[in-house]
């Protein structure tokens, strides 16, 4: 579990110190999927990756395990919406995984993985967040 | 009734988006260009220019502009003229800094660097090469 944990938490931490540094690439990333209005993409631009740095920090540390599993979950459940509503537009656009890396277009192979990544979520949520963790499990 | 472990988990979850929020749109006030809250983001901040801006440059000949691609995406196809990314520009002329995309950071970072070393002309292209491309602008690209 611990192992997962760190996966889990470690992608979501990573993927976020992009977002931070670059809020208007990913920003502009965002406005790619024309799904948000354009007045909200700045907000989500600025908070979300923070979400996912809190959220990640959370899981790796064991800390409010079940609350960090919950959001972690969401999130890659709105990234398959997200991907999967772009690969059905037959958009030819960055993901935004990672700020910087232009060149991952979205596909179907993002939306699994982020599927894998709801799934690990939810077994962290159920079984709990294993050894070496702040809180101990349900 | 929620139960105790639910409430303890929602209020896990307010408190990541909370934090999140009050973060985000605290250290957009620190920073030097804060995006814009509620309203469509510009095409430009300050200090960049338009393809057609660019454009203008290119024909006439008063700016260089800088690739800051890597070696094997400039070989591939560039601005003419302009400077591969190991060819840093000379002072004394308008330099027009250029990446890939809309989502590439490197001419923002590349053209800080220049201005912290006293550049004084420095500009970024936002659009990059694919805008260029996609504008029907030129393109050279390099013999293998």
């Amino acid at each position: 579990m611990i192992v997962l944990r760190l996966v889990l938490g470690g992608l979501f931490l990573f993927s976020s110190f992009g977002k931070l540094r670059y809020p208007r690439i990913f920003a502009e990333s965002l406005l790619a999927f024309n799904l948000l209005p354009a007045g909200l993409v700045t907000l989500v631009a600025l908070a979300l990756p923070w979400l996912e740095l809190l959220a990640g920090l959370f899981m790796i540390a064991g800390y409010r395990y079940r609350g960090s599993a919950l959001t972690l979950g969401a999130l890659s459940l709105l990234f398959v919406f997200v991907l999967s509503s772009a690969v059905w537009k037959g958009l030819d656009i960055s993901c935004g995984c990672f700020v910087g890396v232009d060149w991952m277009t979205v596909d179907w192979w993002h939306i699994l993985a982020n599927l894998l990544l709801a799934a690990i979520a939810g077994l962290i949520f159920r079984k709990g967040p294993g050894v070496l963790a702040v809180e101990s499990g349900p | 009734m929620v139960p105790a472990i639910q409430k303890r988990t929602l209020t896990s979850v307010a408190l990541l988006v909370g934090l999140s929020l009050m973060l985000g749109l605290g250290s957009n006030i620190f920073r030097t260009q804060p995006l814009p809250l509620f309203e469509p983001l510009p095409s430009l901040f300050p200090g960049e220019l338009s393809l057609k801006e660019t454009f203008r440059h290119f024909r006439r000949k008063d700016a260089t502009l800088w690739d800051v691609r890597s070696a094997v995406a400039y070989e591939r196809g560039h601005v003419p003229g302009a400077l591969p990314v190991d060819r840093v520009p000379q002072k004394g002329k308008l330099i027009i800094v250029y990446c890939s995309s809309r989502l590439c950071p490197k001419a923002q970072d590349r053209a800080g660097e220049l201005r912290s070393k006293g550049y004084r002309e420095v500009l970024v292209m936002p659009d990059g090469i694919k805008g260029w491309h996609a504008a029907g602008y030129p393109i050279e690209k390099s013999e293998p």
